[in-house]
């Protein structure tokens, strides 16, 4: 089983850190867009989960549901320890690499144009 | 105002999506629209929003097999069945029209099939019920002078070759008639059984034991003094309450004492005939040196052949020793040979036409049933090609898309199975009640494994409409799917093409039914047509059976018929009553050859019929008197012994002279001894058989010789039936002993005559009938289908300004080319298939130009009618309407 994540993956693990007790769809998503300024669909949101889950990065439980839900459950996730230490792995490979150009990389950005994410 | 997620995005997001995520994608979308996207973009963006929501997550939600998640031991493959059949069912719930007709498609295909199948398989397939049973051979008599082929053997005959062929075991002698006869009961009136007669060692050579008891032996059967008679296992059941101490009692059957020796077990048939009870021949032993033992061809012959011995060496010693009797007995045994066939195949016989006609049409029915259970498997598969094709890009496995379809059909096919089981049972029973006399012993219970048959066929083949395109829409990629479906979901341009083909195919099959039932229909006309020369209407005819032990001296037997027609013939209500040994459209008679005197020779070959009557039996069946005079009603002792002849014996034999009184005798060959009778006049034809021309008959009068027992005849100025019990008063008054059998209308009579035209009329129609039915389900669902796929077109035709009335005649015309495909395809079929039918047919050629014409007429008009509907509802077609769902 795959141990890297990619990017869109780690997004959500991210947030879902981030979100503790209130990980669940809308508000995995809405963080991410605020955050990243890229409008992401619900679909691929779920994808992604599904996808960590399998690897057990994930788990789910069923949560409860609200009156804009329509009787629709919530499904809320939180972090396992595999998908932490994945998560983690990748941020120490990639800042080991970057921290001796981070200067240059920021300079040689900000000459390119500007994309919709 | 509450702003709610648009309708259709939602219900589209949560159709396509799999059930286990539905609740928590579409929740999410719904929260956030609610939440926070509404007061960001306001109504129109948010709804916007939503359907770039939605319309982004069906294409790009992948879920992963759910069952890898939660391992269920052993059970995992049970659940998802269970589930496939939850969904199946709830699917076909949502489609009721559909559902209904493919189950009621299939049923009537399953429940078709299964009936003849049944039919064929208890009349041909099935082994006799007898030891060893291919060793079993039925031999005959041939003699290419006489134009006989397959003819009954005389008795002589059948000892030679028992002793002469050693290929055979043994030949044994049956009768292939029944003879009623009254059999005594205990209070001493007499009731109808139906004896067989055999030699003594039939049930030997069968291989058959009894089940109680014994049969007779080969020896005692020539022992008429003491007699033994062998029951049929329903008779003991009917009439004796299957008394276990029925064996060695004594019964009288047609006054004469049996010796009840045996009992046969209940599966017993032997389907020349259906006796009740046997008896041994009445012959001895001292029959043996007589000449008439060698001239009466009256019966068949069975054998078993010898262990080791090929039909082929048994053959060559049959040939032998019937060339050698030609020699011994240049007379009697003039060019006479001798040949045999198994058993088997003789027995089935001509029936094996009849039934493959009906297996013919079944087999039709069953393919027209099958192909519009694939097409409506292929139209409603189209209809969720898109739900399919997203499903599967989704992930969801194909093998387990698949083995939902399939579950599908065999959820159709279980509904199917139980309806059709019910068609097929109540399909035996019918046909068993309609079966013609001549299709032998048919079984009235369903046979199982015909039902599996014919189930697992349909099955298949719905199993496979229903897989192949949703294969095929499983493999596409989503993007096509939901374009080249447009909006409605129709089927692709293979699938489409697959659809009409199988249209062409059932209006192709179905003309091809109709045709033969119309061919029967003409049939029938035509046989009503004939003119049977005698008046059938209100005529009543009847029996009475006088046991031979109180009657056995022709004069006392003739004097109770003729006292007994005398008190008939004073009942009120009855015009006039006769009597007859034969009466017309019925096997009955003696032939004999004869000599006009004065005369050379007739060729040899022409025969005589013969029949004895009363003078009453003419006017009872209004059969005229076209020349000369009526015999009298009494004979004079002493005056020469009057005789009428037909009129096709008038025109034969007598073409340029006057009959009347002319002289004729019963011999080839007369010499001193010959008796001569006088021509006293000619009476009109009468037909033996309906489609046969009349035989050259003469009619003597039924004092004149030594008759057997006569039928009765009477016309009657009331309805017949009605009088019946004084008719039964009557013999009562007379003798309770003699019991009035056989009474019938002479109408039934006909239609009796006509039973197995009828019967391939009745199921030929029946089946026409549901062709046609099925075939025109199959146009319509795919004219609408089609018409579905053109909506588009036909919608921006319409608002380019085509009016609709053109559209309709497009639609239409499209659809005649398929029509006319199929018509001719059918036409060619009908000259091809009903070739078969021709020996059922009768004044009608089987390729009868109004017949096949007026069928394509009926086929074209019926699959255009049917197109009509779908044809009209695409021409009003509203633009606006499709143009929106762009």
């Amino acid at each position: 089983m795959a141990t890297s994540t990619g990017e869109f993956e780690q997004l959500i693990l991210l947030a879902v850190m981030r979100l503790g007790d209130q990980a669940y769809g809308v508000e995995i998503r809405r963080l991410i867009e605020a955050e990243t300024g890229r409008e992401i669909s619900a679909g691929a949101v779920y994808t992604a989960l599904n996808r960590l889950e399998q690897r057990g990065f994930v788990r789910s439980r069923v949560g409860e549901t609200a009156p804009e839900r329509s009787g629709q459950r919530r499904r809320y996730y939180r972090v396992q320890p595999e998908g932490a230490a994945a998560l983690h792995r990748t941020f120490r490979d990639v800042s080991r690499m970057a921290q001796p150009v981070l200067s240059a990389l920021e300079r040689l950005a900000q000459r390119a144009r500007p994309s919709r994410g | 105002m509450t702003v709610t997620p648009p309708r259709l995005a939602r219900r589209l997001l949560r159709a396509l999506l799999p059930a286990e995520w539905r609740e928590f994608v579409v929740g999410d979308l719904d929260e956030g629209f609610a939440s926070y996207v509404l007061a960001q973009r306001g109504a129109r963006g948010a709804a916007r929003w939503y359907w770039a929501q939605a319309l982004r997550t069906v294409t790009q939600f992948r879920p992963p097999p759910t069952s890898g998640l939660i391992p269920a031991p052993g059970g995992a493959a049970l659940g998802a069945l269970g589930q496939d059949l939850r969904f199946a069912a709830r699917n076909l719930r949502h489609t009721p029209g559909f559902s209904l007709l493919a189950i009621l498609t299939l049923a009537l295909g399953i429940g078709a099939a299964t009936t003849i199948f049944t039919t064929m398989n208890d009349v041909m397939v099935r082994p006799l019920p007898f030891r060893d049973p291919d060793r079993l051979m039925m031999l005959w008599e041939k003699n290419a002078e006489r134009g006989w082929v397959m003819a009954e053997v005389a008795p002589a005959n059948w000892l030679d070759w028992r002793e002469g062929v050693a290929g055979f075991e043994d030949i044994a002698m049956v009768s292939h008639w029944v003879s009623g006869v009254a059999l005594e009961q205990p209070d001493g009136s007499g009731t109808e059984i139906q004896v067989g007669y055999a030699s003594g060692n039939f049930f030997s050579v069968l291989g058959v034991s009894p089940l109680l008891g014994r049969s007779f032996t080969f020896e005692e059967a020539w022992d008429q003094t003491a007699p033994g008679v062998v029951l049929s296992h329903a008779t003991w059941r009917r009439l004796y309450g299957e008394d276990p101490d029925i064996v060695g009692r004594s019964v009288r059957l047609d006054g004469k004492s049996y010796r009840v020796t045996g009992v046969l077990p209940a599966d017993f048939r032997f389907d020349m005939t259906s006796a009740e009870a046997w008896i041994p021949f009445w012959w001895t032993l001292d029959n043996r040196s007589e000449a008439w033992f060698r001239r009466a061809h009256l019966a068949r012959a069975v054998g078993r052949l010898s262990q080791g011995v090929t039909a082929q060496q048994a053959r060559q010693q049959l040939d032998a020793v019937a060339a050698r009797l030609q020699v011994e007995y240049p007379e009697l045994n003039r060019a006479m040979e001798a040949d045999f066939e198994p058993l088997h195949d003789f027995l089935v016989g001509d029936r094996r036409t009849t039934l493959f006609i009906l297996f013919g049409a079944v087999g039709l029915l069953l393919l027209i049933a099958c192909s519009n259970v694939a097409n409506l498997m292929l139209v409603r598969t189209a209809g969720r090609r898109r739900e399919l094709a997203v499903r599967a890009a989704l992930g969801a496995p194909r093998a387990r898309l698949l083995r939902q379809m399939v579950t599908e059909s065999f959820v159709l096919a279980a509904g199917a199975a139980v309806l059709g089981a019910v068609l097929g049972t109540l399909g035996v029973r019918g046909v068993a009640a309609l079966r013609p006399e001549d299709l032998g012993g048919v079984g009235v219970h369903l046979d199982w494994r015909m039902f599996a048959f014919a189930l697992g066929m349909t099955a298949l083949v719905a199993a496979l409409a229903g897989a192949g395109p949703a294969w095929r829409a499983m493999r596409q990629h989503p993007r096509d799917a939901l374009s080249e479906g447009g909006r409605t979901g129709t089927m692709g341009r293979r699938a489409t093409r697959l659809s009409n083909t199988l249209a062409v195919a059932q209006i192709a099959l179905a003309l091809v039914m109709v045709a033969g039932a119309g061919l029967m229909v003409r049939t029938i006309r035509a046989l009503r047509a004939i003119d049977p020369g005698f008046s059938s209407h209100n005529v009543l005819t009847f029996a009475i059976l006088p046991p031979s032990g109180s009657y056995g001296q022709d004069r006392v037997r003739a004097d109770l018929v003729e006292r007994f027609l005398e008190r008939v013939a004073a009942l009120p209500g009855v015009v006039h009553a006769g009597a007859a040994r034969g009466l017309p459209l019925t096997q009955s008679g003696w032939t004999s050859d004869f000599a006009i005197e004065g005369r050379d020779r007739e060729a040899f070959g022409i025969e005589l019929r013969h029949n004895n009557a009363t003078p009453g039996y003419f006017a009872a069946l209004g059969i005229p008197l076209l020349q000369g005079g009526m015999m009298a009603e009494r004979l004079a002792p002493g005056a020469p012994v009057p005789i009428l002849i037909n009129q096709a014996m008038a025109d034969r034999v007598f073409p340029n002279e006057d009959p009347i009184g002319r002289r004729l005798a019963n011999d080839r060959y007369p010499d001193e001894n010959s008796f001569w009778y006088t021509i006293v006049g000619v009476v009109g034809n009468t037909r033996r058989v309906l489609t046969e021309a009349p035989d050259i008959e003469i009619t003597n009068h039924l004092r004149a010789d030594t008759p057997g027992i006569p039928s009765f005849v009477v016309k009657a100025s009331v309805d017949p039936l009605s009088l019946v019990p004084m008719i039964r008063q009557v013999m009562k008054e007379i003798d309770a002993g003699v019991p009035v059998v056989s009474v019938r209308t002479m109408e039934e009579v006909v239609a009796a005559s006509l039973a197995r035209e009828r019967f391939m009329l009745i199921l030929l129609s029946l089946f026409a009938g549901l062709a046609l039915l099925l075939a025109a389900v199959g146009v319509y669902g795919v004219t609408s289908q089609v018409a579905r796929g053109q909506v588009r077109e036909i919608g921006i035709r319409m608002a380019l300004g085509a009016p609709s009335g053109l559209i309709l005649r497009q639609v239409l015309l499209a659809r005649l080319q398929y029509v006319v495909a199929g018509v001719a395809l059918g036409v060619a079929g009908t000259f091809v298939g009903a070739r078969l039918l021709r020996g059922f047919l009768f004044g009608v050629a089987h390729w009868d130009p109004p017949t096949l014409a007026g069928v394509a007429l009926l086929l074209a008009l019926v699959a255009l009618a049917t197109s009509y509907p779908p044809a009209v509802r695409a021409s009003r077609t509203e633009p606006a309407g499709v143009l929106k769902g762009d």
